[in-house]
């Protein structure tokens, strides 16, 4: 018998109405007719669910979720209700599938009600056990077939990262030029570089250098100069900030030879690096400050065709340095290389100056060929505007 | 605006009564009040604002101009005020006052929307062709979604867009020819991805990532199609294609063990391959499937087996390898997507091409050519097309990323058979 709208309206409140009274036979009679005449919404085929399982046919019950969500797939309750059946019947793959689901369905925890704000909270949490049990599994699974393959590749560790979601994947984000097909490493494995070894063994000479001129107590001017001409950058704060303050042996491609002449074994220490030179722009060598308390907020360098290397010089306790999802510690004596055009930032929480010394390197990828046909490129691009350009490391 | 600083009972009601006249159409009325505001509170903003306003209007740009000077230094701490005034000047052909209005409110807000668009259009009267593609880019770079643009403001925002469209075009046909004194004397070396950088800088081409969707391998190159030197055995799968190309017409004779290529089960979303699910007009005949051995087919195939035996092959059990024949029917389009994992990248062997079909992978769009093998890495943007009236029939199969070591491969297939093992549990 079809029924007009306004009854089944009123059959649908019945139930609810049972529902809430605890008589889940009542309810559930009510619903079914309800659903029988055709339901518009989620709803009552909801409250039909929750009736089921209140008389605990579970079968039923998931015929009435099933069919709320295939009305409304993201409807909150009934993600929930799901994920709790699924967790129930002992499925934790769907169950995890539904709690997330919700979780990301769910509008800002200050728009819910507060009944519901709990359920959110509970399926994040169900949400994060299943992804420990998950991890735990995957990993005693790994220990059992270990071919040494685990400790020996740094970037199959860091797969298996973002495969848990514990790490995520980043991409260099270059300011002024991307060079194609490069692959995308934060830090590179010190042995790629020989040449490293000259310069952290004169870390001592260089340390001596450094020392004498923060005695003088000049030369220093704030890492990020602004520019007139040019549309003002958000640097949070860092744009003439003495917090973050160099001096400059080389900058910008142009020996800077007051500095030079106090630093001869620096200089004489860097004869076999492979720098990255290119008119106007590079290569740059500086001793950086980064006072205490200070931060380097997340920013990404200008072009991927170099590298940035650190020889840490004074490290107090307490500074860090970020490369994409690579957090590390800078050693002193203990030079790194780095993309700087991923995503990066360093701090210093600790009471006193941290000093680095710091150089651009040619990408070791890159050919001759094409290290010749990048530095032809940037004359070009000066040819073409007439101009020097705006360039800070 | 510091406005309060002059107000008094008596500036109040004169205000007051001024802006009532002024709403009654008595102007001379209203200026009257106005100025006897500006004698007892010379510096009075909101009254030197109404003034100079009606000036603009009238056409009497000098007073106009005075007023919002008077504003900016009385108070200046809105752009508007600067904006205002820098309009003013550019009418009186006042370069250097205009700039320095402009610059006057970028100091308060570098993001000004409208201080930024002043700015392009200044260097572009000037004639400062680099300084305007700068300020054309900060225009580019702070502006919302058109549709999000009041309307007034959106030719200004086309023109910014274009702007820097015309520029990098002149840019790189100055590079090319710029380049073109350097490119002889490395005659004969491969220098195709500096050719691409430069195209990417200057517009020509996008950038492309690896996106996988499942399973992402990181410090990998995200590279569309890989040398052919990296793959020194697949001379001897382009020299089986005459026997591959038999068999396969075997098979296609028989009508018996295609599939369609999409096949989702019912429930899951289809995303872009709505048109494709379960069709026909996509089929394939695999070889190997989610990582097994199909022994009905592959038995009907072993000259094909054979060659498929001396491929680096992945091992993922109920993943990869697949290999099969790929038939793409006439007027068929695979459109663009990413596949699940970059540890293993896809060789085409093409055996029957009609004429107009195109492969893409990122920027780099491709023919096929019977018996020419390619690699390319899936999980870059790709797409295929068939605008031919014929079929178009390919080998496709997987293989291991070359850059990855015995371990990480070992290592590989040890992480799947635990995601395995947990989904079975």
């Amino acid at each position: 018998m079809q029924m007009s709208r306004n009854d089944v309206r009123a059959l649908a409140a019945t139930g609810l109405d049972a529902l809430r009274r605890g008589d889940a036979r009542r309810a559930r009679d009510a619903l079914e007719e309800v659903v029988r005449q055709g339901a518009l919404d989620a709803e009552p085929l909801l409250a039909l669910a929750y009736a089921c399982r209140l008389l605990g046919d579970t079968a039923a019950a998931m015929a009435a979720v099933d069919g709320a969500l295939a009305l409304e797939p993201r409807h909150l309750r009934a993600l929930l209700f799901k994920g709790d059946a699924m967790a129930g019947v002992g499925d934790d793959r769907a169950a995890s599938s539904y709690y997330q689901f919700a979780v990301q369905a769910a509008p800002p925890a200050e728009q819910l009600p507060p009944d519901l704000r709990g359920e959110v909270e509970r399926a994040r949490e169900m949400c994060s056990r299943y992804a420990r049990k998950f991890e735990d599994f995957l990993l005693a699974r790994l220990q059992g077939s270990n071919s040494d393959g685990n400790s020996s590749s740094a970037r199959f560790a860091q797969s298996l990262d973002i495969l848990l979601g514990k790490k995520q994947v980043y991409f260099q984000q270059p300011q002024a030029f991307y060079f194609a097909e490069l692959p995308q490493i934060q830090f590179y494995e010190r042995s790629v570089f020989p040449w490293m070894d000259d310069v952290e063994a004169a870390t001592d000479a260089i340390r001596g250098e450094l020392d004498a001129l923060l005695a003088e107590g000049t030369g220093f001017s704030p890492y990020v100069e602004g520019d007139p001409n040019r549309p003002r950058k958000e640097q949070s704060g860092m744009t003439g900030n003495p917090d973050w303050s160099a001096l400059y042996l080389w900058k910008n491609g142009r020996a800077v030879p007051e500095n030079i002449a106090r630093c001869p074994k620096t200089a004489a220490a860097l004869a076999r690096v492979p720098f990255s030179d290119v008119a106007n722009r590079s290569p740059s060598v500086l001793f950086s400050q980064l006072r205490p308390g200070a931060r380097i907020p997340p920013h990404s360098g200008l072009v991927n065709t170099r590298l940035i290397c650190h020889l840490p010089l004074i490290v107090p306790p307490g500074c860090g340095f970020r490369v994409g999802n690579d957090i590390r510690t800078p050693v002193v004596g203990r030079a790194w290389a780095f993309d700087d055009t991923i995503e990066h930032e360093a701090w210093n929480d600790s009471d006193r100056t941290r000093v680095i010394l710091l150089f651009e390197v040619w990408r070791p990828e890159l050919s001759e060929e094409e290290r010749g046909l990048v530095r032809a490129m940037f004359e070009g691009i000066d040819a073409y505007t007439g101009q020097p350009p705006s360039w800070s490391i | 605006m510091h406005s309060l600083a002059h107000t008094s009972p008596e500036i109040d009601a004169l205000e007051a009564k001024a802006m009532l006249a002024a709403q009654a159409g008595r102007e001379a009325e209203a200026v009257q009040l106005w100025n006897r505001i500006l004698e007892l509170a010379p510096n009075h903003t909101r009254t030197l604002n109404a003034l100079g306003q009606r000036a603009f209007r009238q056409g009497d740009i000098p007073y106009a101009r005075a007023a919002f000077q008077r504003i900016v230094e009385a108070d200046g701490t809105v752009p508007q005020q600067w904006i205002q005034l820098a309009v003013a000047c550019r009418r009186l052909n006042d370069e250097m006052a205009e700039e320095r209005a402009i610059q006057g409110a970028l100091r308060i807000d570098p993001r000004d929307l409208v201080a930024l668009i002043l700015r392009a259009n200044l260097l572009d009267r000037q004639g400062k062709l680099h300084q305007a593609f700068q300020a054309h880019g900060a225009v580019a770079a702070v502006a919302p979604p058109m549709q999000q643009l009041p309307p007034d403001l959106r030719p200004a925002v086309t023109e910014a867009f274009a702007h820097l469209a015309k520029y990098n075009k002149d840019k790189g046909a100055f590079l090319d020819s710029y380049l073109d004194q350097f490119y002889p004397t490395f005659a004969g070396e491969n220098l195709n991805r500096f050719r691409t950088s430069v195209d990417i800088m200057v517009g020509r081409k996008k950038r492309f990532d690896s996106q996988s969707l499942q399973y992402h391998y990181p410090n990998l190159a995200p590279i569309e199609f890989f040398d052919r030197g990296e793959f020194p055995w697949l001379d001897a799968v382009e020299q089986a294609t005459h026997e591959i190309r038999d068999e396969f017409l075997e098979v296609l004779n028989t009508e018996e063990g295609f599939t369609p290529y999409i096949s989702y089960p019912p429930g899951v979303p289809v995303n872009q391959f709505a048109e494709l699910n379960n069709s026909p007009r996509w089929n394939a005949f695999h070889l190997f499937k989610l990582g097994q051995r199909v022994d009905a087919n592959a038995a009907r195939c072993p000259g094909t087996m054979a060659v498929l035996e001396h491929v680096p092959q992945p091992d993922q059990a109920g993943r990869t390898p697949a290999a099969m024949f790929s038939l793409l029917s006439p007027r068929t389009t695979i459109p663009a997507h990413v596949g699940v994992s970059n540890a293993r990248l896809v060789t085409h062997l093409p055996l029957i091409v009609p004429e107009n079909c195109y492969f893409r992978v990122g920027n780099d769009t491709r023919q096929w050519i019977p018996g020419k093998a390619w690699v390319f890495d899936d999980t870059i943007e790709h797409e295929a097309r068939n605008e031919s009236d014929k079929l178009r029939v390919v080998l496709i199969f997987d293989i291991w990323h070359p850059h990855l070591t015995p371990p990480e491969r070992t290592m590989i297939t040890a992480l799947t058979a635990g995601l395995n093992a947990f989904e079975a549990g």
